[in-house]
């Protein structure tokens, strides 16, 4: 009975302990100020803060649209002179009343069509509980993201165009492959003794694949000799002391170097028939090259840097070869867009407001607490401790397991608070010849279709259902194991069978 | 009976918030509607209250909402749906007579932003309740089919999704402000719905349970 007493006393002790350090912490000095150990929370935007972001198409579209009221006003003087010139104005005014009326049914289109790359491109990006509206009068788009270190990074890609053409490289407007061969953009990497390549890897359709094919075997493939050459040059790259001893040696002999000379005038000569191709995403070359292998696969495989062994170059290239697949898997913007705005904006979810959230919660959580201690007296009492003890070391685990905090997340935590009351209120109601087990068992299969739902969630994108998901799942854990260890022990002891049989 | 009366009931409720939502929409919150804002910054630490008590007085009648911008407290958005000119005028005027600041109404600008569309705001959450529902429904005609498989299937659709059907009608009809708690609130509903739907199965069932075990007793007895 004593040893009893005593292990109840320790386990409430254990439980106080840990309520002070979940809500009020560990004050220790640094640098004459008290600073508390205990894991802060972290916030969502819709209670931290947020990026806002006005985009707005570029001012080209009111050039065009300056170019169609000239044109209108052009017409309207026409109609001050003679009548056949009048019918035909009205014609003239009738044929731009319908080009306005199709250039702005295909501005809406494009409105329309870039609000939907925009998305796809956040969601290839990685951003997570974003809110988007568009005015579709003039096309303008309103960001709302969350602000962290990847933000800016967003917002600088986001814009690209995303244009990628396979050109000439002498004649520009000669374009052999663009967006609408593409059928998929990946990101590759290679490691050997040398270190680690990152590719691009660009797949394309039926009709881009026999492009590349033509152009891989037709007149823009290497020559032998420029082959030799670039072998010659790619050495000379990689070992250039070598080279400059050659030149060293060459110059020593006039006829040869002549005749060198004349053959480098050859291969100039042949470098300069050698056709080539420029690969651009938005008119900025990646490549010029000829094709060394016939393309048959459809299939272009572009190196982001040279072999190295350096981690951090190796992630950075990653993360660039990375942000422009997911540019070109979204689609070309048919409009141009600027950032108009960008600011960060503090929540307006003030503490005032998420007090009363907690007040009301607690309320309920106080009344619940109340009709325990009526119900179950004494038993209710340390009920209500186990309780409030599992409260402040649920806080903790969501602290230390980085799970953040959103609105939906606190309702969430509410409903778990709940749960643990009922399985408290199990234990309370358990009857002298029930064994634990089965309550055990009944309480797991009450609890899985949470456990179920907080499974999904967990992987869910969207940031408010994914922190649901976190807090569902550490909830249901260490409302298991904080009962069956320390609840159980403390309300029904030893005196129940744990045993199956 | 009394549970086909609430069905009954809920089935009404729905309709109703329907054809409110048909006629005159939803009542967003300044948040998701059409608005108006502009910036104000100056070298003073802003209190929000107090701007925000200048700007309900010049945009009388309309929902006003003051936010920080930046981090540094000297920056503010003030919102509303609709701000003219004079109204940001006045405003600034009377913000600095307040702070004693000189802002200048040149380079600042009123910008409309368009409202977030109620797909957009609920598309987040459908595809992860549609899939939660399905593998919850599976769960409970894998384990409560003995309880009546068309009851366990009929309930486990009819009462989560009524229940949030029903919370948005009354959203609805009610003109209540949606806005970013209401979504929370119906996810708290969801799980309430699955969760007591889990207990009266499981009590069903281990009522059944106990019940065939006194039969079977029964029987051994005669």
């Amino acid at each position: 009975m004593k040893n009893n007493k005593l292990k109840l006393f320790t386990e409430i002790l254990v439980i106080l302990v840990i309520v002070l350090i979940s809500f009020v912490g560990i004050y220790t000095q640094k640098e004459n100020r008290m600073e508390n150990q205990v894991k802060e929370y972290q916030y969502s935007k819709d209670l931290d803060g947020y990026r806002e972001v006005l985009l707005e198409v570029t001012k080209e579209e009111s050039n065009n649209e300056d170019e169609l009221e000239s044109s209108d006003t052009a017409s309207e003087n026409k109609e001050n002179n003679s009548e056949n010139e009048d019918n035909e104005d009205n014609e003239d005014n009738a044929e731009d009343e319908n080009k306005e009326e199709t250039d702005s049914k295909n501005n809406y289109e494009n409105y329309i069509n870039s609000k939907k790359i925009i998305e796809k491109r956040l969601n290839l990006l990685g951003a997570q509980d974003y809110t988007i509206s568009q005015n579709t009068e003039n096309g303008a788009i309103y960001l709302q993201l969350p602000e962290d270190q990847e933000t800016d990074h967003l917002l600088s890609n986001l814009l690209q165009i995303g244009k990628l053409e396979i050109k000439d490289s002498e004649d520009t407007s000669k374009v052999y492959v663009n967006n609408d061969n593409l059928k998929n953009v990946s990101t590759l990497y290679n490691s050997d003794t040398n270190g680690t390549i990152v590719y691009l890897k660009f797949e394309f359709n039926k009709e881009g694949k026999k492009t590349l094919k033509e152009l891989s075997t037709g007149e823009y493939k290497t020559n032998p000799e420029e082959t030799k050459d670039e072998n010659e040059e790619s050495e000379e790259n990689e070992e250039t002391n070598t080279v400059e001893a050659k030149a060293e040696v060459d110059s020593d002999e006039s006829d040869e170097t002549e005749n060198e000379t004349s053959s480098d005038e050859n291969k100039e000569e042949k470098k300069d028939t050698q056709k080539k191709i420029i690969l651009s995403i938005d008119e900025n070359q990646l490549i010029t090259t000829s094709f060394d292998d016939p393309i048959e696969n459809g299939a272009l495989n572009l190196s982001m840097n040279k072999a190295t062994t350096d981690a951090d170059s190796i992630n950075n290239t990653l993360k660039s070869a990375s942000t422009i697949s997911s540019i070109l898997k979204s689609g070309t913007m048919p409009l141009e867009y600027e950032i108009k705005q960008n600011s960060y904006i503090q929540t307006d979810i003030n503490n005032d407001q998420l007090n009363k959230i907690y007040i009301t919660l607690g309320a309920i959580f106080g009344i619940s607490i109340i009709i325990l201690i009526f119900k179950f007296k004494t038993k209710g009492i340390i009920a209500v401790i186990a309780n409030i003890g599992f409260l402040a070391l649920y806080l903790l685990v969501i602290r230390y397991t980085n799970v953040v905090v959103s609105l939906e997340a606190i309702f969430t935590g509410a409903i778990i608070v709940a749960i643990n009351y009922l399985i408290v209120i199990d234990f309370l109601k358990m009857q002298e010849n029930t064994k634990l087990i089965n309550i055990f068992k009944s309480q797991i299969m009450k609890v899985m279709p949470i456990v179920l739902i907080a499974i999904v969630f967990s992987f869910v994108k969207a940031t408010k259902l994914s922190t649901c998901g976190m807090f569902l799942f550490w909830g249901i854990l260490v409302s298991m194991i904080y009962n069956y260890v320390l609840t159980r022990d403390m309300l029904i002891g030893k005196e129940v069978n744990i045993d199956e049989k | 009976m009394k549970n086909k009366a609430i069905y009954v009931f809920l089935i009404i409720l729905i309709i109703a918030g329907a054809i409110v939502y048909t006629v005159k929409g939803l009542n967003k919150e300044l948040n998701y509607s059409n608005r108006q804002q502009f910036e104000i910054s100056a070298a003073s630490t802003f209190d929000v209250s107090k701007v925000e008590t200048i700007a309900k007085e010049v945009l009388s009648n309309r929902n006003v909402k003051v936010q920080k911008v930046e981090r540094f407290n000297n920056a503010l958005e003030i919102i509303s749906t609709e701000i003219s000119e004079d109204e940001k005028q006045n405003i600034i005027n009377k913000v600095n007579e307040e702070y004693n600041e000189t802002i200048s109404n040149e380079n600042i600008n009123i910008i409309s932003v368009p409202e977030t569309r109620v797909k957009d705001i609920l598309m987040p959450y459908i595809l992860p309740i549609i899939i939660t529902l399905t593998a919850v429904l599976l769960y409970f005609v894998l384990v409560y089919s003995k309880l009546g498989l068309k009851s366990v299937i009929f309930k486990g659709i009819a009462m989560p999704v009524l229940i949030l059907l029903s919370y948005y009608s009354i959203i609805v009809i009610l003109r209540i402000p949606f806005g970013r708690i209401t979504n929370c609130i119906a996810v708290a509903l969801y799980l309430l719905s699955i969760g007591t739907l889990a207990v009266c199965f499981q009590n069903k069932k281990e009522e059944l349970i106990i019940n065939i075990k006194n039969e079977d007793e029964k029987e051994n007895d005669e």
